[in-house]
């Protein structure tokens, strides 16, 4: 028996409600990516690998070593002082408010920003640059290489030491981008002796479990892998001599 | 950044049929009204960061589509609900199409907002800039004309019977 007007009118709205599910987020992804001219974007993307020799062979994950110590571009480095810029307000509005800060947080040199490792991705090549900051610290910022073209800052994240001596072993983030829809990046740095890392996740279209092998380049790590994966659930560091130095399970 | 793209995704794969069911009335056609809302979307991702709270996320969006609907669709002003707005298919249910057409359009929309995209109160006030009660007053007084409307057809089949 129907006793009030809203469950009467439920009643009449579901028996005439159109229940057809059409809906396809792969095609709002798609309306969501930036609309780059194709031959603009291929040679971008051509002489970047030039630039940085990163195969463009590889789908994904590709590296080459000798990108780092390549210096930072401009963009790049303004990224860094920005990041100054940001984390001196925070000091500043802690301050104000009488709150305590976790950490004095470090002030990095932009203008020592150098590439440490890059990958070659679907939507061009993926970058992590370093740059030495106070108390021995180092920050980094990740970013793909072709969202420089045409911009005025770049756009990407990273982070910094917590602190002088980190008190866990890693500092990892996986994430994507609404410029960057196809794609999900892990990223970070390890503070034990490491040349490897296995990423092991699942695609959520195939279901598929698979471990990914990442290089650990002066203690960073980079990865691009397709939007369809699962947050990991475990990463695990190898040293030269492939024994297992530190396994950590991701919260999802 | 992430976590807010995150909530959009999730909030389209579980609400999407409500949203383009609210629209279709909107846009004349469900077709009409896909579109709309996959742009929304889209446009939702584009400009994550200019959401302020997690929990306008769904009123936002709404906001997003109707702007479509209205100003590229039907080239009407975000604020000008159009006259003819009535359920999707009226032959389908012709009595709930009478009184729903009885209804100032603003109210109508409010109505389509909960009986079709499930919006919660305060999802409804997110989405139509109006106070979390004035949504309930408002719905009150559509649903009182709706079933009076509704109960009077009713009798009057019963009387004819």
């Amino acid at each position: 028996m129907i006793t009030d007007a809203d469950t009467l009118l439920a009643t009449r709205f579901a028996a005439i409600r159109d229940e057809t599910d059409d809906s396809d987020w792969n095609d709002v992804l798609r309306r969501c990516a930036p609309r780059r001219r194709p031959g603009t974007r291929a040679l971008v993307a051509l002489a970047v690998a030039i630039a940085v020799g990163i195969p463009t062979a590889f789908a994904f994950g590709a590296v080459r070593d000798f990108f780092f110590g390549t210096p930072a571009p401009p963009l790049i480095k303004g990224a860094f002082a920005g990041d100054n810029t940001m984390r001196a307000l925070m000091v500043r509005w802690a301050r104000a408010h009488h709150q305590k800060l976790m950490a004095t947080p470090p002030i990095v040199n932009g203008a020592k920003a150098h590439g440490v490792t890059a990958v070659s991705t679907s939507d061009g090549p993926l970058a992590l640059w370093a740059a030495p900051a106070t108390g021995g610290r180092q920050c980094w910022f990740v970013g793909f290489e072709n969202d420089l073209i045409g911009h005025r800052r770049a756009t990407g994240g990273g982070g910094c030491d917590s602190s002088p001596t980190p008190p866990g072993k890693i500092d990892v983030g996986w994430g994507w981008s609404a410029e960057h829809p196809t794609l999900k990046v892990l990223s970070g740095r390890l503070y034990v002796e490491a040349v490897s890392l296995d990423v092991t996740a699942t695609d959520n279209e195939t279901h598929a479990t698979k471990t990914y092998r990442l290089p650990v380049v002066h203690s960073y790590f980079l990865g691009a892998f397709p939007r369809s994966l699962h947050s990991p659930t475990k990463v695990v560091a190898r040293n030269a001599a492939g024994r297992i130095v530190l396994t950590f399970r991701m919260s999802r | 950044m992430a976590r807010i793209e995150g909530l959009i995704e999730e909030l389209y794969r579980e609400r999407y049929v409500g949203f383009r069911n609210a629209l279709t009335p909107v846009v004349g056609s469900r077709e009409a009204a896909r579109d709309v809302v996959q742009e929304a979307f889209a446009r939702a991702l584009r400009d994550a960061r200019k959401l302020r709270r997690e929990d306008a996320l769904a009123g936002w969006i709404w906001r997003i589509a109707v702007n479509i609907a209205l100003r590229e669709r039907r080239g009407l002003a975000p604020d000008e609900i159009p006259e003819d707005l009535t359920i999707a298919e009226p032959e389908r249910d012709p009595d709930l199409a009478a009184a729903i057409r009885s209804l100032p359009p603003r109210r109508r929309l409010v109505v389509f907002l909960r009986h079709y995209a499930g919006f919660t109160y305060a999802e409804i006030a997110e989405a139509t800039g109006v106070a979390e009660g004035t949504v309930a007053a408002t719905l009150a007084q559509a649903h009182a004309a709706l079933l009076e409307q509704l109960l009077t057809k009713e009798l009057a089949n019963d009387h004819r019977r």
